[in-house]
């Protein structure tokens, strides 16, 4: 995560975009300089590799194993799972809300992280200050906020009125945990599409003119699909940190919409049902893991085109 | 469309055209006539302004003032896929998602041409370009030439009114950059249309072009053949840019039918062919040029200036003698074999021409050579 933040906000050179020589031909890195002292290197990465191991394999593993041996060996907890419409309900209702999220942080970054890339520097540092204004914030505090602005009485709602429309309800629902979901969300959208944008020859928009394109021709048939890689990796961030999202959901959401961490959180907390919070930790891992499976299936021939100079996929 | 008919060219006109931006004056009242058919090259150095001129033709940049025609319609403020021109970048500008046959038939695609049509022209212009069984490969599976090649077919493949190219031979190394030289040449000479091309060597513009428009500053210094410009440089900075020359730089003065000019004790004369300047720089080719070993050798009635030898350069062909002038400059002579002397580095010896010879121009040079 944090190399793609550092990548995105990389202060630009001041280069005229328009003015980068040979983007066309990948660059070789030099050989790296010997081989001597590998185990030093290697003995860096251990603290990192133990923290990895330690939070997140040894949980993982731990939960598989429960699934099928908590409170006793077996597959009970996945019948309970598959004999209720409720959980399935739950489970989709999860993947199609975080679906959401990425389609509307994708239409609403889009336009914005274009105009970042053919804006001037000031401008633009200007602009990805504001997209990184979230992150000054605690979840709780913005949370909170919302459900003052959101609620049927509050400001939003009169200014509705005011205008002669609603009341609507724009909290206790998916459309309230779509506003907090995507206000949250919407960085990790702007700053990958920004770095895919900058990172296209605008040069090759004119060239396309030049061939007789018109703008919009030019711009989705060259444009477009160069920044494409920044569509996959923001869609991605965006996807599957919204499946996991536990607070904005539990307050600005529904108690009968519930989504699946919340879900987890009644069977493990509430019902003290640990097999079963597992069984819904693996079948969110294993629904996630058949979307990326496919969405690299459908990569593939972009992957030629780049000279397999890896993305994400 | 326009027609097929080879030598059917297109003709551009750019009136005084002028661009400025914020801060600088890239064009400044550049008027330029291409003929139909015609190869015609903008030379200069970086920053001369010859692809902002190219960039105002192709649409990319809006010009400030001025006009620009093509086959006698104004078309400065038609957008650039309006304008059915061709363009080949120096950096290929080749779309790096789709395959060679994909890129080559984009053009084709903006135009409606039938896919079976399509498929044809593709084919037949690789075949062109020696590329043919090349079209399922992408951009970044292909060498620098190749690229260009490439570029150059998408450019061609839609029978543009004219081929413009930005030092489209820039990033190549020399071997390559001289046969892609000699096919573009074949090209233009076999579909006869008319080719702007930019660069800032003049050997590949001697090569290539019919005409060729020197750039300087922002302006045309002038406009003619290779050999108008080698033989009869209308500034001094075309005759710098243009091969070798030797300058002798004095003030001048005229009696109407002759100037004359004291260099250094050399009484220099030739005949008032137009406006004499009051600071004069003659300019001469060191072909025109002949070295002496002392004043007498030297035939009666020629200009002679003494000079000290750099260097005596045997080249197999002839010798190259670079000399020192009275004022310092450098003076470059080439003869050939049959006119050998025995003139080492160091020595006295004299440069001498027919009198006649020689440019006449206004030194403007800011700061003199010393």
């Amino acid at each position: 995560m944090s190399s793609t933040l550092s990548n995105a906000v990389r202060p630009d050179d001041g280069v005229d975009p328009t003015m980068r020589p040979g983007r066309l031909r990948p660059r070789r890195d030099a050989q790296a300089p010997a081989r001597r002292g590998r185990l030093g290197p290697a003995l860096l990465i251990l603290p990192a590799l133990a923290l990895a191991l330690g939070i997140f394999a040894y949980p993982l593993a731990e939960s598989m194993w429960r699934s099928i041996a908590d409170p006793q060996p077996g597959v009970q907890n996945y019948q309970w799972f598959a004999a209720s419409a409720a959980n399935w309900a739950v489970l989709g209702r999860t993947l199609w809300v975080a679906f959401l999220s990425a389609v509307i942080c994708l239409a609403l970054a889009y336009p914005y992280a274009y105009f970042m890339t053919i804006s001037g520097p000031r401008l633009r540092t200007a602009l990805i200050v504001i997209v990184l204004i979230p992150f000054w914030t605690s979840l709780m505090i913005r949370s909170f906020a919302w459900i003052i602005l959101l609620q049927d009485t509050g400001l939003a709602n009169q200014v509705l009125s005011w205008m002669g429309l609603g009341p609507f309800h724009l909290i206790r629902n998916t459309t309230g945990i779509l506003i907090g979901m995507v206000q949250v969300l919407l960085p990790f959208m702007v700053l990958p599409l920004y770095s895919a944008m900058k990172n296209v020859d605008l040069r090759l928009v004119q060239a396309a003119a030049s061939l007789g394109a018109r703008p919009i021709v030019a711009f989705t048939r060259v444009f477009v699909p160069l920044a494409m890689p920044g569509v996959v990796s923001g869609s991605l961030l965006v996807f599957i940190q919204a499946l996991g999202f536990y607070i904005t959901p539990a307050l600005l959401g529904s108690p009968s919409q519930m989504l699946i961490s919340q879900y987890i959180y009644v069977q493990v907390n509430g019902q003290l049902q640990w097999g079963r919070g597992s069984v819904l930790g693996v079948l969110l891992l294993v629904a996630t893991l058949l979307l990326l499976g496919l969405l690299a299936l459908l990569m593939r021939k972009s992957r030629r085109a780049a000279g397999d100079e890896g993305g994400l996929l | 469309m326009p027609d097929k008919t080879p030598g059917a060219g297109t003709r551009i006109d750019v009136k005084n055209v002028t661009k400025r931006y914020a801060k600088s004056t890239a064009v400044d009242d550049v008027s330029l006539s291409i003929e139909p058919g015609e190869f015609i090259t903008l030379l200069g150095p970086s920053g001369s302004g010859k692809t902002t001129t190219l960039n105002l033709i192709a649409g990319f940049t809006e010009l400030t003032h001025g006009s620009i025609e093509i086959d006698g319609q104004r078309v400065d403020h038609v957008p650039a896929h309006k304008r059915g021109l061709g363009v080949v970048f120096q950096h290929y500008a080749l779309f790096p998602h789709m395959t060679v046959a994909e890129n080559i038939a984009f053009p084709l695609q903006q135009r409606k041409t039938p896919k079976a049509a399509q498929a044809a022209l593709v084919a037949s212009v690789l075949q062109t370009v020696g590329l043919a069984g090349y079209q399922d490969r992408f951009p970044k599976e292909l060498s620098g030439g190749q690229q260009q090649r490439v570029a150059f077919a998408r450019a061609m493949v839609f029978n543009p009114r004219a081929l413009l190219m930005d030092e489209p031979l820039g990033a190549l190394d020399k071997n390559l950059r001289e046969k892609l030289q000699l096919e573009i040449k074949r090209i233009h000479q076999d579909v006869g249309r008319t080719f702007v091309f930019v660069t800032h060597d003049q050997e590949e513009a001697l090569i290539l072009s019919d005409r060729i428009a020197i750039f300087n500053n922002g302006r045309i210094e002038q406009v003619g053949t290779s050999a108008d410009l080698y033989e009869r440089p209308a500034s001094l900075f075309v005759a710098r840019f243009m091969g070798e020359s030797t300058v002798f730089k004095a003030q001048v003065s005229s009696n109407g039918s002759d100037w004359h000019m004291d260099f250094h004790g050399s009484t220099l004369h030739g005949p008032v062919t137009s406006t004499v300047p009051g600071k004069g720089a003659l300019v001469l080719r060191p072909e025109q040029l002949r070295v002496a070993e002392s004043r007498a050798d030297a035939p009666a009635g020629s200009a002679a200036v003494p000079v000290q030898v750099i260097q005596n350069i045997y080249l197999g062909s002839g010798h190259k003698y670079e000399l020192r002038l009275p004022d310092g400059s450098t003076g470059i002579v080439r003869t050939p074999l049959t006119e050998r002397t025995s003139l080492r580095p160091g020595d006295s010896a004299y440069v001498h021409w027919p009198a006649h010879q020689g440019v006449l121009l206004e030194d403007n040079d800011l700061v003199s050579t010393t």
